[in-house]
């Protein structure tokens, strides 16, 4: 384009709309990944509060004081590994427990945002409407990545955590459980898209939820529960979750074991996210 | 006549038996302000939803920029603004940051999204509030920054729903400003409001809706000629002599409604004459008259006189 060209093109675009230099043409276009980015950041920034950054971090910390201190004494029950602490086997269940928890979070915070009216306005601009969903799984993912972090911390200060799989196990431990609470937390995402009402899905979560961290193998094997409870126990998806973390942070995890949980976690995001993505309106 | 922005035609809109909208038309040119007047429940924000790609229409074709807001809906979505009935910003953000997540979804770099920023909260008057938590700003303060978030992409086409509703009559007329100035820079606006007079002070033209359907529209000076005449309340002594002072009324060639409750009638005057005659005719027959008294047109006079049409178009309730 010659120089003329040029200026006859800016001309041309002046006349056309000459508001205020009309500072967004020089804008380039922004993608899913940008997007979701600048989504996750803002849906980050009200977990970065002093008050709300303390209280993500004694959670755990009061979960791990409950359950090692009251259930200690289940650690001689049978059927537990004699060969570990019961610390050792408590701690990847909690972190298992804290990221489906924080997970199960994304659901009333995109309920929120709907609330907030915000999402309307995100609705009328060209972007791409599945980056809201994306940042708001990424931001509740990233709360989970703090209270593991802490959960991991403070049962090695206090509570003589320290797995034969060493700083790798549990470094692992927490990235799985991670994984496994971000692609639960797409149940959540999937149930408040259809829902759009937060009594509700804070019924089903709390419903949802107890079964599925209590009726698992995290505190007491279910080698000594009813018959009933075990059945439940055994099919639980979380039980399998803590195997596979229990045996990361043993340092024993087998390639089999560890590409089951991936796959299982991938396979559930793919199913949730789609239909989350569909039923996502503002009105 | 400049080519036009925003575009309804015949836009019906149903709600599962419910039409919300039914056949609506409208049309906006560039720099020109369009004002859709109504009660709660007319339709207003129906309309608007459908035109900045909320919403889809049920039937007709609504297209923004020549652009149809169904089948280009992103394409669309790149020339509007929207400003709804309540404050579409972050409360836990900063002014600042509110204007510049706007920016960097619509593909600004940072520098780039702080400038614009910058430049909105300059021109809003909200400088000095723009690292403060959008919770601590008052209702005008809010709206206002509203209003600039809706114009970080520079879009040609804006929509305000409801702009001036709960706000102090200062900042009502600072958001009329705003207006007033995005019209001159060349903008289409198209605003909803339940006030006559915001109405006529704002818009090159009105769209009067009720229960979905457009009763009238044109130039606020045709709707007044139209239907805006003086009105004179006449507060009789029971309310059963309202349909005898009707009736006298009628008889004499003047056109007297019935408000709502109570034994108060409406009367429209064109002429100080017209108030003796009232008086005269209602002495006539046999009426008390309590109260009278003389009152701008209202919304109110402006639906009642074209839902309750003597030809029979009124809509049953």
């Amino acid at each position: 384009m010659t120089v003329i060209e040029a200026e006859a093109e800016a001309g041309r675009r002046r006349t056309a709309s000459d508001r205020e230099g009309h500072p967004s043409e020089q804008w380039g276009s922004s993608g899913l990944f940008s997007q979701t980015a600048a989504l996750t950041g803002r849906s980050i920034r009200p977990y970065l509060q002093v008050g709300v950054l303390v209280v993500t971090f004694v959670e755990p910390l009061v979960m791990l004081l409950m359950f090692a201190g009251v259930l200690k004494v289940l650690g001689d029950a049978p059927g537990m590994p004699t060969d570990m602490a019961y610390i050792d086997n408590l701690a990847p269940a909690i972190m298992i427990i804290t990221a489906v928890a924080a997970g199960a979070q994304a659901g009333n915070g995109l309920i929120n945002d709907l609330r907030n009216d915000v999402i309307t306005r995100f609705h009328t601009l060209p972007i791409n409407r599945f980056s809201v969903l994306l940042a708001r799984s990424f931001a509740d993912g990233a709360r989970a990545l703090y209270q593991l972090i802490a959960v991991a911390v403070l049962a090695a200060l206090f509570f003589g955590f320290a797995p034969p799989g060493g700083f790798l196990g549990v470094v692992g431990t927490v990235l799985m459980s991670l994984l496994v609470g971000w692609s639960m937390s797409w149940i959540f995402i999937m149930m408040a898209a259809v829902l759009r009402n937060g009594d509700v899905l804070r019924m089903i979560t709390t419903l949802m939820t107890f079964p599925l961290l209590f009726a698992s193998n995290a505190f007491v094997p279910p080698e000594s529960m009813p018959t009933w409870l075990r059945v439940i126990a055994q099919a639980n998806p979380i039980s399998y979750a803590n195997d596979a973390t229990r045996s990361m942070v043993a340092g024993q995890i087998t390639l089999a074991e560890l590409l089951a949980t991936v796959v299982a976690c991938l396979a559930l995001v793919c199913v949730c996210a789609p239909i989350s993505k569909r039923s996502f309106r503002v009105m | 006549m400049a080519k036009p922005m925003i575009e309804a035609i015949n836009v019906t809109k149903t709600f599962g038996d419910v039409a919300a909208l039914d056949g609506v038309n409208v049309s906006v040119p560039e720099g020109s302000i369009h004002g859709l007047l109504g009660h709660n429940g007319a339709g207003k924000t129906t309309l608007v939803n459908i035109l900045s790609t909320l919403l889809e229409p049920t039937g007709g074709t609504a297209r923004i920029c020549g652009l149809d807001v169904t089948a280009k809906a992103q394409k669309v979505r790149r020339c509007i603004g929207l400003t709804g009935q309540f404050a579409s910003v972050d409360e836990q953000l900063s002014g600042r940051d509110n204007l510049t997540l706007i920016a960097r979804l619509l593909g600004a770099g940072k520098r780039q999204a702080h400038a614009r920023a910058d430049e909105l909260l300059e021109l809003f008057e909200l400088s000095q509030a723009a690292k403060r938590p959008v919770s601590q700003y008052s209702g005008g303060m809010r709206r206002r920054l509203d209003i600039a978030a809706s114009l970080v992409g520079s879009p040609q086409v804006i929509f305000l729903d409801e702009p001036t509703t709960g706000l102090d009559p200062n900042s009502r007329i600072g958001v009329w400003e705003i207006v007033k100035r995005l019209a001159k820079d060349g903008v289409a606006v198209l605003l909803t409001t339940q006030y006559l007079e915001e109405a006529d002070q704002l818009c090159d033209r009105i769209t009067l809706l009720s229960k979905g359907r457009v009763v009238a529209g044109g130039t606020p000076d045709e709707l007044k000629a139209d239907v805006g005449q003086r009105m004179v309340t006449v507060t009789l002594s029971a309310q059963s002599e309202v349909p005898t002072a009707v009736k006298a009324l009628g008889a004499t060639g003047i056109q007297a409604t019935p408000q709502e409750s109570g034994s108060t009638i409406s009367v429209p005057v064109a002429a100080s004459a017209d108030l003796a005659a009232i008086v005269r005719t209602l002495n006539e027959a046999h009426t008390e008259i309590t109260e009278l008294g003389f009152s701008e047109p209202t919304l109110d006079d402006v639906y009642l006189r074209l839902t309750h049409e003597p030809t029979g178009t009124s809509v049953p309730a």
